[in-house]
């Protein structure tokens, strides 16, 4: 009998392990190229229950640039963004590909929790007179 | 000691049956900006059965915003369709600006069900993301 509860507590516990979830997602640090300009970070609560959730873009120096609380817990299938202006452009980038972004998503759960990071390059349409936005790279966060 | 156990093999149950498998896959996110004038701004999503047998598959491509269908073969007759080992689905409708986008699949086993959600413009891919 003992020898049954022992071996039943450590398939628990590691089952139980399974179901743990860090609290945090992120991506990889990311690098548009020398035009880059936008970084943005959208989540996703893919889940079925509101989800408190904060959203932070991170410099190479692990500096926040920009960061979301998502106006409130984040309803179940809402999306919410952050986006940071990339305005100085590392010097020793085309040495180093430095200047590169990337983002971290905590909630108490992060099991249905989606995220990713795109860095855009402004493009300007001269003959409409706007800008746009074309995505560079991306990375998910997991 | 009978209630000890009891509890035992209620945690043993409980945590087991965090080990099978979710019977859904969900993409991260993405934006949908205008990538240039006058070009159009679609979404897909692409689901792929890597099994041998077969799966059927619920497929959501959904946003934020208001979407326009414009080509689904992840339903046949309107109703979840079955694939094969082997075959794929693809899901695609036109984005709404500056809105967002994401993928999700759903079916009784996910196992071998791989997907990838694209935004593209004028159905050139631009960005993409795996579902998990």
């Amino acid at each position: 009998m003992r020898t049954l509860i022992l071996a039943a507590v450590c398939a628990g516990v590691l089952a139980w392990s399974g179901m743990s979830e860090a609290a945090q997602i992120s991506s990889a640090a990311i690098f548009g190229g020398h035009f880059q300009t936008r970084a943005e970070c959208v989540v996703l609560n893919a889940g079925t229950k509101p989800m408190a959730t904060t959203v932070k873009i991170l410099n190479d120096n692990g500096e926040t640039a920009a960061t979301s609380n998502c106006s409130g817990p984040l309803a179940a299938g809402e999306f919410c963004s952050v986006a940071a202006a990339i305005t100085f452009q590392n010097p020793l980038a085309s040495l180093n590909f430095m200047n590169s972004f990337s983002c971290v998503a905590t909630a108490a759960s992060t099991a249905n929790l989606r995220g990713a990071l795109v860095i855009y390059q402004d493009v300007f349409d001269v003959v409409f007179g706007i800008s746009n936005l074309q995505p560079m790279t991306s990375a998910p966060l997991q | 000691m009978t209630r000890y156990v009891a509890v035992i093999a209620s945690a043993v149950v409980l945590g087991l049956a965090s080990l099978a498998q979710a019977g859904q896959l969900v993409s991260p996110p993405l934006p949908t900006h205008p990538f240039r004038t006058n070009t159009s701004n679609e979404a897909l999503c692409r689901i792929r059965n890597t099994g041998s047998a077969p799966v059927t598959v619920t497929v959501s491509l959904f946003s934020n915003n208001g979407t326009v269908d414009e080509f689904d073969d992840c339903r046949g007759d309107g109703e979840p369709r079955t694939l094969a080992g082997g075959e794929s689905c693809v899901v695609l409708k036109f984005m709404p600006d500056d809105s967002f986008v994401a993928c999700k699949v759903t079916a009784s086993n996910v196992t071998n069900l791989r997907g990838r959600l694209e935004v593209d413009h004028n159905f050139n891919t631009n960005v993409g993301v795996d579902l998990r």
